[in-house]
Formats: structure tokens, C-alpha cells, sequence
């Protein structure tokens, strides 16, 4: 069976004790799952915001793939770029 | 940069990950194909479908379906409702009873779909017991994890990415996508969100998170003269119909980000903005008439195209 990830080495959590996976989540998030289980959180667990702070996104409108490049590329470039599987970044709708 | 591109989850997942050591994703792909396994409503083995079966009776699970299902409350509480995987019922009778890539596209209607079954039950009712491993489900209750399922395979793949030691990761399942540490080229990780109607309509910049957008306009199909799609509401149990066209949310974990996509969607104008605010996310909302509408926390990184360009 998969070994259960811990949340901080030297602290347990509440969700620990359980067959909970700590693993990509956030403190908050194990929180909410605390309560969902009915399980009371430890004093010292640290306060999370929920989200993300909006610092560390940035979205600019449009396409600026669209935007004319500064300086034009080379044939050898060009072709390079258009037999190049380029990875799939978007959030498009699931 | 090692990447991959995979099908899976009825989609195409596609896993980038920076400086990784040799094996990493061949093991990450791995863990993606034993998610599904146990996550599939169209696989009679998933353990999914056996707590389908199995309602009213404890069904012991995996360590990764039982978190699944306490985000799935969560998420459900958060949400008011909004987001309920109580909909598998209405969802079948809507049409949608396979695999969407063996869905007909149009089906007559006094064969494509049966009469909608009302209200979603909701998860009031579901025991999880975290000590035994085990769930319950309330007698007459079915699952379809499809709305948060993918978030958190990418949250679950990119934490495991890290720990195999890559430096910068990219996991995306479907769109719904988590990022962390620097992108290929160093920096942020850029993330394109299409516009419905064509070309895109932003591009996120975003270094350490999660987005995933809902959309009416995508897992379509004809029933009869009737144009179906995937967005159950859970109040009606029927294909919701909002005064959005794509929902885009950005938050800090993937299988919040899915699941405060759906309810913003659900939501509607002018509701979806103040959700995503309260769920801990901001929002990048496209309206019927294709006109953007986002959270304050975005309006205030928002820049156009050229700025800052030479």
C-alpha cells in the first residue's frame, strides 16, 4: 500500500491518524477535510489563506500570441517551431 | 524539459515537468492510469462504481478515493450545493450513460434521454470513515466524480512530480491544470484560456496554483431537438442554463479551482464573481455576448496584450 504522506515532519495532523492523503494539498484544504470528518484541528495549525494571493497570478487580456514579433524569424526557425509539438498549457473547458 | 502527452480520464492529459529525473514520468503516467482505475463511473470495477452499488452498505477504499470523496463534501458544503456529485442520476438521464467519446452525437429523442429525476440528493447523507478506510453511501445515491476527479489527479501528479524532484511542473487533465515551481523558459508558468467564441481571451501568468474552466459549449450532445450538455443543475436535474458561456477560475488547488469553476458557472452573472471570491479564487468570466468579466484580484494584474512589450 502507498505510504501516506506526511504534512511537516515534526508536527502530526489530525489527518494523519486517517487514511487521508496529505499529498498537493494545501493546510487549509486538510482543514476543511478535519471538519468534514467531525474531527476537532489541532491548536497550532497554521493559518492558510484559502485561495491564492492574487500576487502570484497575473492574467493579460487577449491573445498576445497575436502581437507581431519584434523581429522576424528565420526560415530554419519557422520550420522548427512548425514541427515542434508545442504542450497544452490552456485551461480549456473540461 | 521531459513531457508527455497521454489519454486518459476522457480526455488528454498532458505532464511537463523541469529538470526531472529520468523515470518520473513514466511513473507519474502510472499513477494517472491506477486514479483512473479507481475513479472511472464507466468501469464496473472502479471503486467508484462498486460504492455505486454498494449504496447503504461500507465499501472499503483507497487512500486517494477517500480523500476524493471528504474534498467532495467539501467542496459541496463551500459551494451551497452548487457543486453536487449527486448528479450521476440526472446526468444518465440526460443522455450522458457512457464514455463521452463512444456518446452518439444525436440521438432521437424518445430514445436519447428519460425524464430528468428531479433535485440532486446531495451528500448530507454519506458516512466517511477515515480510521476503518471505509464509505458509505445513502441507499438510492450514486457518484460521478467527473467534476472534481481531474483536479485532483493534477493536484495528486504535480505534488508527486515535486517530490521525484522536478524543478518546475506542469500537469494538465483536460484544462483543469496545476503548476509549480518555474516554467521551461524560467518564470511563470503562462496559461492560455481560450475565448468560446475563438482565439484567446487571456493568458494567466501564474507560478504557483491552479485553473480550470466550465463550459456549456464542450461534452455536448443532440437529444432530439435538444441541444444536452455535461453541467448538471443540481436544484433541477437538468442541463443548466446561465447567463455564462465559460467560467475560468484560478485558486490554489486544482480540485478547488474545478469544482469553483462548476459553481460559478452555475452561479451565474452577477453571482460568480462574489463566489469565487469567497471560495479563495478569482474568476475570468466570459458573458453570453462574449464580453470578460473578472474578480477585483484579477482586474488589478490585468494588463492588455502590448504593455510592457517592445
Amino acid at each position: 500500500m502507498r505510504a501516506e504522506t506526511t504534512m511537516t515532519s515534526r508536527r502530526r495532523h489530525p489527518a494523519q491518524a486517517s487514511r487521508i492523503l496529505a499529498t498537493g494539498l494545501s493546510a487549509a484544504t486538510l482543514l476543511g477535510i478535519v471538519a468534514v470528518l467531525g474531527a476537532q484541528p489541532p491548536a497550532d495549525t497554521p493559518e492558510e489563506p484559502a485561495g491564492i494571493a492574487p500576487a502570484r497570478v497575473r492574467v493579460v487580456i487577449g491573445d498576445p500570441g497575436a502581437n507581431p514579433p519584434a523581429r522576424r524569424a528565420t526560415a530554419r526557425q519557422t520550420a522548427r517551431r512548425a514541427t515542434a509539438r508545442r504542450p497544452d498549457t490552456s485551461t480549456r473547458p473540461s | 524539459m521531459a513531457a508527455c502527452r497521454v489519454p486518459a480520464m476522457g480526455t488528454q492529459v498532458e505532464l511537463l515537468a523541469v529538470d526531472a529525473p529520468s523515470g518520473a514520468l513514466t511513473a507519474t503516467r502510472g499513477r494517472l492510469a491506477d486514479l483512473e482505475a479507481r475513479w472511472s463511473r464507466f468501469r464496473p470495477d472502479s471503486e467508484i462504481s462498486t460504492l455505486n452499488r454498494a449504496a447503504g452498505r461500507p465499501v472499503a477504499v483507497s487512500p486517494e478515493t477517500l480523500t476524493l470523496l471528504a474534498l467532495a463534501v467539501l467542496g459541496w458544503q463551500t459551494t451551497g450545493g452548487r457543486f453536487d456529485p449527486t448528479v450521476l442520476d440526472a446526468l444518465e438521464a440526460a443522455g450522458y450513460d457512457r464514455s463521452f467519446d463512444q456518446l452518439p452525437t444525436a440521438r432521437p429523442g424518445a430514445d436519447g434521454a428519460r425524464p430528468a429525476p428531479g433535485s440532486a440528493p446531495g451528500l448530507a447523507g454519506i458516512r466517511i470513515d477515515a480510521k476503518a478506510a471505509t464509505v458509505t453511501l445513502p441507499p438510492g445515491i450514486r457518484l460521478d466524480p467527473g467534476g472534481i476527479a481531474k483536479g485532483y489527479a493534477a493536484d495528486l501528479l504535480c505534488a508527486d512530480l515535486g517530490a521525484a524532484g522536478a524543478a518546475g511542473v506542469c500537469v494538465n487533465v483536460g484544462g483543469d491544470l496545476r503548476v509549480s515551481g518555474t516554467a521551461p523558459q524560467g518564470g511563470p508558468w503562462a496559461v492560455a484560456v481560450p475565448h468560446p467564441h475563438g482565439g484567446q481571451a487571456a493568458a494567466l501568468q501564474l507560478t504557483e496554483g491552479a485553473a480550470a474552466t466550465s463550459s456549456p459549449l464542450q461534452r455536448t450532445w443532440q437529444v432530439g431537438v435538444r441541444r444536452a450538455h455535461h453541467l448538471i443543475d443540481p436544484h433541477t436535474g437538468q442541463p443548466a442554463d446561465t447567463s455564462i458561456l465559460q467560467a475560468t477560475v484560478v485558486t490554489a488547488e486544482a480540485w478547488r479551482a474545478e469544482v469553483a469553476a462548476k459553481a460559478a458557472f452555475l452561479a451565474g452573472l452577477p453571482d460568480a464573481l462574489p463566489l469565487a471570491t469567497r471560495l479563495g479564487a478569482e474568476a475570468l468570466v466570459v458573458d453570453q455576448d462574449g464580453r470578460l468579466h473578472l474578480t477585483a484580484g484579477l482586474q488589478q494584474t490585468a494588463t492588455a496584450p502590448l504593455a510592457g512589450t517592445a
